[in-house]
């Protein structure tokens, strides 16, 4: 985008509306990344000056290889890593296995309800995809978050995340198959079904 | 033209290595679908994890930020006076 390298050129010169354009354009981008990484509104906040104030002191440091909105992610991301990691100093980390598809047979599951309005408006659902989240290890969460919720390649999650391939793939299916089965016991019960 | 292969009928572990587990080698993704056209429960199992991924998708929309937020970034950035 030659509008877009040209605002980057100008704040990177020091032009202050230049900069200001360039944190309005993804202020909300960054936000919501930080705010799915963190699951709380102010810790999302900080994340977001966070990202800016550092983006603005290595902005000239951009050499423009990466898609700008990707160096921000990158920032986004390491800045809500470091504050998870303090977060959760001195827990124990839970480490997630593979599926075992041995152990699905015989478990006589049933269909899951389709997604529907009532769930979608209910307190209690929202709150329940959020725990799950807040229970993923952030090495997980992080993964599962830019390819599943924004959308991201598996070559463009690695990139951000410093990554191998194979890890990112690990650590996705991991992270869906730890959601699922968080989710399963509401099912079973039958709390969301459709009346 | 349409070709042969494109009318075939994808199986539900198909369309899962397809689409929800692209991200699965070749490998691991004959495997699963040996094992789902022989386990029903394999085949809810695989649904729901798909399931799984489609309610996130849905309930975790955009956030808007407020004007607070905004100004209280453009302000600890010093860059309040240039807005726009």
């Amino acid at each position: 985008m030659k509008n877009e390298l040209e605002l980057i050129e100008k704040a990177q010169n020091g032009d202050q509306k230049a900069q200001a354009q360039l944190v309005l354009r993804y202020e909300k981008k960054v936000y919501n990344l930080a705010l799915r990484m963190m699951r709380d509104k102010e810790d999302a906040e900080d994340v977001m000056q966070e990202t800016f104030l550092t983006a603005l002191q290595k902005l000239h440091t951009f050499e423009g290889r990466s898609q700008f909105f990707t160096w921000l992610y990158r920032i986004t991301m390491n800045i809500s890593l470091q504050k998870l990691r303090e977060r959760n100093k001195g827990n124990a980390m839970v480490s997630l296995s593979d599926p075992d598809i041995e152990s699905i047979h015989g478990q006589h599951l049933s269909e899951w309800p389709a997604f529907n309005q009532k769930m979608m408006s209910n307190e209690e659902f929202r709150k329940l995809l959020n725990d799950a989240v807040k229970e993923l290890p952030a090495i997980y969460r992080s993964v599962f978050i830019l390819r599943d919720l924004e959308g991201l390649s598996t070559l463009e999650t690695q990139k951000l995340l410093d990554l191998t391939e194979s890890n990112v793939k690990v650590r996705l299916m991991r992270a869906r198959y730890y959601l699922r089965q968080y989710l399963q016991k509401y099912f079973q019960e039958g709390r969301f079904n459709e009346d | 033209m349409k070709t042969k292969e494109s009318k075939k009928q994808l199986t539900p572990f198909e369309k899962l290595c397809l689409g929800l587990s692209q991200d699965m080698d070749e490998k691991i993704c004959k495997k699963i679908a040996v094992e789902l056209e022989k386990c029903p429960d394999c085949h809810f199992f695989y649904n729901s994890v798909e399931k799984t991924i489609e309610m996130y998708r849905a309930v975790e929309n955009e956030k808007e930020m407020d004007e607070e937020m905004e100004l209280r970034l453009l302000n600890i950035l010093n860059l309040k006076d240039f807005k726009e």
